[in-house]
């Protein structure tokens, strides 16, 4: 529309919009000075008498069926402590089959290295006369390796850690900041040879733990 | 409010998860049905609420430690329940099946909203329904603002309007409740 009438603009113009109520006013006046979120007395006394009403409790079948949703979720305390689920039964197995394992590796390899050293141990002639005897290399090793398991016995074994190292933040999938600790453990491995005496072997282990990360 | 006996799982995050609920599910509970038009219409909603919570934290996409959790709840819950009321809208037009209502309002009956340890169970009773008399843009902030405790900032954030809009809707929410309740309150029948 290009133009107004004459008449029906100064007709209009005689209109003068309805004033404000005074509640309303005064709720412009509050938000303007930026108050209006303050409550006032009788407000926070009614709001406190309400209060004095509790929610239901929902239903344990109900809960229980929320934890179920929640499974093995980890629980953030706050920025630094994560709280994360004990591993499942089948988890628990598995990780002690996983620990055993690498005990028995140990203690064998700590064996292995003490046969090793008692074949060094044994005298040159002994070894030279077997050799002459058959007049070329044994079919079988002389063997301090089968001799050896008879001649230590497993004493202790301890992996606790020595370090923890906090190696700053990574970004992975998604933008999410997550921080990596790593954590030094160190195994000694103890046996006890014929004699009774201790030999210790020591093995480090490191463990990279990473943890989701706030960054504003 | 009753403490709630299930068994314990010995994780700590599954007994950390287990205190939370404890203490945050029935405010989310009491806004969800608030929400919603059946106990089980907020149950879904509320579960699903979480579900979402839980892929967030799973996924690393979730922006904010555990303060951020219950803005986020509200939000979703509502968003759910808008989802799920157009859904039913869309439902009900096509079975034009009014009885479904008048169950679901008999069966609200049995399931108040509110716990009436005290043995105060006019009050409860009283209020609820007055609650329930207001329109939802108003007796959702009071739910969110009293019973959730969150402020009209994180009101504002959840609802998608403005923290001044929100005091706004809290007074004259608070003001239709004090009207509602004021026969019976000066007849000495309320404990409020």
């Amino acid at each position: 529309m290009s133009r107004i009438p004459t008449i029906t603009e100064q007709q209009l113009r005689h209109l003068n919009p309805a004033g404000l109520d005074e509640d309303f006013l005064a709720r412009l006046v509050t938000c303007a000075s930026e108050t209006h979120t303050n409550l006032s007395n009788d407000e926070i006394a009614f709001e406190a008498r309400l209060k004095t009403l509790r929610p239901k409790a929902i239903s344990s079948a109900f809960q229980t069926s929320l934890l179920d949703t929640l499974g093995d979720t980890p629980f953030a305390v706050d920025e630094k402590i994560v709280l994360f689920n004990k591993p499942s039964i089948n988890n628990v197995a598995a990780s002690r089959k996983r620990s055993a394992f690498r005990f028995n590796i140990a203690v064998a390899a700590a064996v292995a290295l003490l046969g090793a050293l008692a074949a060094f141990m044994v005298p040159a002639e002994i070894q030279n006369s077997q050799n002459a005897k058959s007049g070329d290399l044994p079919k079988t090793f002389p063997a301090p390796f089968a001799a050896a398991p008879s001649l230590v016995a497993p004493a202790s074994f301890n992996r606790n850690p020595s370090e923890t190292r906090d190696e700053g933040v990574i970004w992975r999938g998604k933008n999410q900041p997550h921080r990596v600790l790593r954590m030094t453990f160190m195994e000694k491995v103890s046996v006890m040879d014929a004699a009774g005496n201790p030999v210790s072997v020591e093995r480090p282990r490191f463990e990279y733990v990473i943890i989701p990360e706030k960054i504003d | 409010m009753s403490a709630i006996k299930a068994p314990v799982k010995s994780s700590p995050a599954a007994a950390a998860w287990r205190e939370w609920l404890e203490l945050h599910a029935p405010k989310l509970f009491l806004f969800a049905r608030n929400q919603t038009r059946t106990q089980e219409d907020a149950q879904d909603v509320l579960q699903d609420a979480i579900v979402k919570l839980v892929e967030k934290i799973r996924g690393g996409e979730f922006v904010g430690g555990q303060e951020a959790w219950q803005p986020y709840l509200y939000a979703t819950i509502r968003r759910l329940a808008i989802d799920l009321s157009r859904k039913e809208d869309r439902r009900k037009r096509r079975e034009n099946n009014v009885s479904v209502d008048r169950e679901a309002e008999q069966f609200e009956m049995f399931h108040p909203w509110f716990d009436s340890e005290g043995g105060d169970d006019e009050t409860r009773s009283q209020l609820e329904n007055a609650l329930k008399s207001l329109q939802e843009k108003f007796s959702e902030v009071i739910i969110m603002k009293i019973w959730g405790e969150r402020t009209f900032a994180e009101i504002g954030e959840a609802l998608a309007i403005s923290q001044n809009t929100a005091a706004s809707r809290y007074r004259y929410g608070l003001e239709a409740l004090k009207r509602e309740l004021g026969p019976a309150r000066r007849r000495g029948d309320l404990s409020i």
